[in-house]
């Protein structure tokens, strides 16, 4: 290394603790950008794996009422479309907890789950059930009770079944053992999935070799839609495809949120990066400007000057980028792990994946190189002479503020005011800081209370579903064993999973019809009308097929397709739902029966005791209540609020870096002012309190610009999410507004350690001799 | 040969609408190995003078001549050549880089001039050695006296062997006895080197070091010791 380079290098050895601050908000930057784009990766590759290692069936198909097993196998079997299968039996029951709680159930029978070959099982404790009793359970209610080694009681059809739990399990088709899929929500700890011997499950219906369920995994070239219409006979109830499959969907979204949401921050950190850098580098060279015109004195020129000062931005980049590659792996696990953990944890695999990384540090060492060479090519444009004559800012903008205020409080308020142009930068910069952290508090309130209006806009308070179809008029209160002066409405549906498509587009989605639908939800409506003649699209559904009122879809059930003109989209950012009214779906269901009905109570405080006299109806095959689906976003809230508050705290971080960068110029600008005070008999502590003063000043305004800064960037964020999830609307809650403005000014206070460290180590001696001398 | 030789040299600045007139055609011709001192009140030109014949600032009018080359028709990277080779500059603040060493200072002047690095190093040395740093070499500027610090930046000035160094209070910063020292120092690489020395300074006690000592007063040069 040459000795220019070796100077510079030194000159940030000196400054390393400024050096550390720039490096470490660049390096956050980064790693929200590497996070983002790797995150999604290591999801998308976790999540692949897991699915192939699991042999995660191709397609799974429900017929309407149960059939001759050896028959389904047999044409299984000899499918030329179909590599492997499985045929079983799921009946649906009532699983009551130990502290009386009651939950929704699915019991599956089937062969041995050790040998199987298709949906595999991983063994999370205990062992695979071997005999008749015995039984495995998804693994995720285990505080219901549901654990290894426990005998649970399963109400199924009127009767109590008990079931030895040998073991808990993780299953491909059910990753996410949600009772709500249909709310395309992925919520755990409402459902208890047991696999039990088919014999076992078959007992129960009394349905000697019945099942009424078939999975496959499909030959390299086969076709799917044959496949399902040789299994037509059979009657289908429905049909999900590998990639329309909750658990698949639930997993790309959430790795399609990550890689969509995390760059977009970085790129904010990046911006607020830049700046700091900048300023930084321009106080630096305009200090050093006395050395410029000694190496212009010597001979270098303004490349060989420019180059070396660049070593400065290569350092940063090189520390910036190494933090950035630590935090982003680091960030990278800890959002993977939280977010497949927050459902149901599979095996974490770590793709050879260089892209990330390589995008990240060439945005860092682009925004890094720029912001130092822009500075000094400026400086370097002055002469030799104005170079080596060239004094530190002499002059300032002066005001009177502090009236009667004691002289420190004068100096510090003063001080505030010294250079506008510069405070206007700090102040906006440090409030885009304080607006990123600020922007977590407000996308939590806005998540909360989005999710909250979401569930509120359902009218029902329990929702239950038949193990098979019933005939809607006989449908009442009276049939699902309640109470009619308990009841508001009863109101039967018919809802299946099904693929709706529009010209090539193509969705999985659930469709429910309902000849009251309207009265089910307060619809908010975005484009159309309320006419269940046709189909009403939630928003979500409309959007990924590019659907609209006046369009035609097609919704398909096996073979069997109906179409519908849409009449209009609703607000239902979340969910891929056709509503539609139960007669049209004629040709998929007999338009007579339904599979479910909407209960709404006069009392919505006895939901629990009323479910629990549903679900003694024997057609009934599960009740989900309101309350529950809202306690189970909330638990999912609460958990993401982790994710929030880690961003708050890496954001809070940057705001001390960032700060902390910036008052250090102008105090290092004021060198001659505070060794003069030293002279003059001030204490370091009076110097602390003028800069105190300053900070305090700087604070406030900057927090202040923090609140609208954060309702932005949440909107910025929020967009993002429209892209992928759904649109969020973003509110500015008086509680993140307070909390922001707070924190803010506390953080920025912290950061006033960095002048007052400096002006405390100042040789007043030696500054005053250079400084001041000549 | 005259080393340094300048004609009607005319150089002004503005002020806003107003004009002072520094050097109004001022005139200067030195022998090789001649030292001389220019002395005149503040804000008589002293340093734009030193400026102008270093290739840091350029005149209105008139012609500078070093070593037999006009320099004030060159260009930003002739000029930079000529400083690279042809001149050397010693600051009363020394200017020393506080991040490099002794050693590395002086290095630093001739990084452009020399490639191998074994000899870089070694003719560093010798002209840190000439100046009495011998056992300093390692140390970085503040672990030096001013004196010491002078002596490098002397060094520095010397070891590309420039045909002339200019010198603007190289013994300012230094009380009497240290800029003695610096003196006697400078009169006898004056000598070994054959270097032309113009020094600017205030101090009336240099001028027993000189072989001329002139006062710049209106613009021009007037011969102190006639």
């Amino acid at each position: 290394m040459n000795n220019i380079n070796k100077s510079v290098v030194r000159k940030l050895l000196r400054m390393k603790w400024r050096t550390l601050a720039i490096a470490l908000v660049v390096g956050l930057a980064m790693a929200m950008i590497v996070s983002g784009l790797y995150g999604g990766a290591v999801m998308d590759e976790s999540v692949q794996v897991f699915f192939e290692e699991s042999a995660m069936p191709d397609v799974f198909v429900d017929f309407n009422v149960p059939v001759n097993r050896s028959e389904v196998n047999e044409v299984l079997a000899t499918s030329g479309d179909v590599d492997d299968f499985d045929s079983r039996l799921k009946v649906g029951g009532t699983y009551v907890s130990p502290n009386n709680e009651s939950f929704q159930a699915i019991l599956i029978g089937m062969g041995d789950p050790d040998g199987a070959t298709i949906n595999k099982f991983e063994l999370v404790k205990g062992e695979f059930f071997d005999g008749t009793g015995e039984g495995n359970a998804v693994s995720s209610m285990e505080s219901k009770g549901i654990r290894a080694g426990e005998i649970v009681d399963v109400r199924v059809l009127g009767n109590l079944v008990s079931v030895e739990i040998m073991g808990t399990i993780r299953s491909p088709e059910y990753v996410f053992p949600t009772a709500y899929s249909d709310l395309a929500l992925p919520t755990q700890g409402s459902l208890v999935v047991l696999y039990l011997p088919l014999e076992d499950v078959q007992a129960l219906i009394n349905g000697t070799d019945a099942v009424n369920d078939a999975i496959f995994l499909l030959e390299e070239d086969g076709s799917a839609e044959d496949a399902i219409d040789q299994l037509e006979p059979f009657g289908i109830s429905s049909v999900i495809y590998q990639e329309d499959h909750p658990s698949v969907v639930f997993m790309r979204l959430g790795s399609a949120k990550i890689k969509n949401m995390m760059p977009v921050i970085g790129f904010v950190f990046l911006f607020i990066g830049f700046i700091t850098v900048f300023m930084t580098m321009a106080r630096l060279v305009q200090t050093d400007s006395r050395y410029i015109g000694v190496l212009m004195s010597l001979g270098f020129n303004r490349g060989e000057i420019v180059r070396s000062y660049l070593m400065l931005g290569l350092v940063i980049t090189a520390i910036g980028s190494i933090l950035g590659i630590i935090f982003g792996l680091l960030f990278t696990y800890s959002i993977v792990v939280a977010g497949l953990s927050l459902y149901m944890s599979i095996t974490i695999t770590f793709p050879l994946d260089l892209m990330p990384f390589i995008v990240g540090i060439l945005f860092v060492a682009g925004a890094v190189l720029l912001s130092v060479a822009i500075p000094v090519s400026y400086i370097t444009r002055s002469s030799v002479r104005e170079a080596l004559e060239y004094k530190p800012r002499g002059t300032v903008t002066t005001s009177r503020l502090g009236g009667k205020a004691s002289r420190l409080t004068r100096m510090g308020l003063r001080n505030t005011t010294r250079n506008p142009a510069r405070l206007a930068i700090t102040v906006i910069v440090v409030g885009i800081t304080i607006g990123t952290a600020g922007m977590w508090l407000v996308m939590m309130d806005s998540a909360w209370g989005y999710m909250s209006d979401q569930i509120d806009a359902n009218t029902w308070d329990l929702r239950s579903a038949f193990n098979v179809p019933v005939e809607a008029d006989s449908v009442d209160a009276g049939f699902l064993n309640l109470d009619p002066d308990d009841t508001s409405y009863v109101i039967p549906y018919t809802a299946m999973s099904a693929i709706v498509e529009k010209g090539s587009t193509q969705s999985g989605a659930y469709v429910y019809g309902s000849n009251e639908m309207e009265r089910t939800k307060n619809f908010d409506v975005r484009e159309g009308k309320l006419d269940f003649s046709g189909a009403v699209l939630s928003s979500k559904l409309a959007d990924d097929l590019g659907a609209g009122p006046g369009d035609d879809i097609d919704i398909v059930v096996g073979s069997t397709v109906v179409t519908l003109e849409v009449t209009g989209v609703v607000q239902e950012a979340i969910a891929l739902i056709v509503y539609t009214n139960r007669d049209v779906l004629a040709p998929l269901f007999t338009p007579e029966d339904c599979n479910g009905a909407y209960i709404q109570l006069v009392d919505p405080a006895t939901s629990s005791e009323q479910a629990v006299r549903v679900r003694e109806v024997e057609v009934v095959a599960g009740v989900l209540e309101i309350r529950e689906v809202k306690a189970s976003f909330e638990v999912m809230l609460e958990l993401a609020q982790g994710f929030f508050l880690m961003f708050f705290m890496i954001s809070a971080v940057i705001t001390l870096a960032v700060a902390g960068s910036a008052v250090i110029i102008s105090a290092m600008e004021r060198d001659v002012e505070f060794a003069t005070l030293d002279t003059l008999g001030f204490s370091k502590w009076h110097v602390a309190k003028v800069i105190t003063v300053e900070m305090t000043i700087l604070a406030l305004v900057s927090s202040l610009i923090g609140i609208p800064m954060s309702f932005i960037l949440a909107q910025m964020l929020a967009e993002s999410f429209a892209q992928v999830l759904f649109e969020f609307p973003v509110i500015l809650a008086t509680g993140a507004m307070i909390t922001t403005f707070f924190l803010g000014v506390v953080f920025v206070l912290l950061s006033s350690i960095m002048p007052i460290r400096y002006s405390w180590k100042l040789d007043t001696e030696q500054t005053i001799r250079e400084r001041t001398a000549g | 040969m005259a080393i340094v030789d300048i004609s009607g040299l005319h150089k002004s600045y503005t002020t806003g609408s107003e004009v002072t007139n520094v050097l109004t055609g001022l005139d200067l011709r030195t022998r090789e190995d001649e030292m001389i001192m220019i002395m005149g009140p503040s804000g008589s030109g002293k340093t734009t003078l030193l400026n102008l014949l270093g290739g840091i600032d350029k005149g209105q009018k008139g012609s500078i001549s070093v070593d037999g080359r006009e320099i004030t028709g060159l260009d930003a990277k002739a000029l930079n050549e000529y400083r690279r080779h042809q001149v050397g500059f010693i600051f009363q603040f020394y200017n020393l880089l506080p991040t490099l060493t002794a050693r590395e200072n002086v290095e630093l002047g001739l990084e452009m001039l020399i490639k191998d690095k074994g000899e870089l190093r070694e003719r560093a040395e010798k002209y840190l050695r000439m100046v009495g740093l011998d056992d300093k070499m390692e140390n970085f500027p503040q672990e030096l006296s001013a004196g010491q610090q002078q002596r490098v930046a002397i060094a520095r000035a010397l070891a590309k062997e420039p045909t002339l160094i200019l010198a603007d209070e190289p013994t300012g910063n230094l009380d009497e006895e240290r800029a003695a020292k610096i003196m006697v120092m400078m009169k006898r690489l004056q000598h070994e080197l054959k270097i032309t020395f113009i020094i600017v300074s205030h101090n009336s006690y240099l001028k027993e070091y000189m072989d001329r000592t002139l006062t710049l007063r209106h613009g021009v040069l007037e011969t102190m010791d006639a």
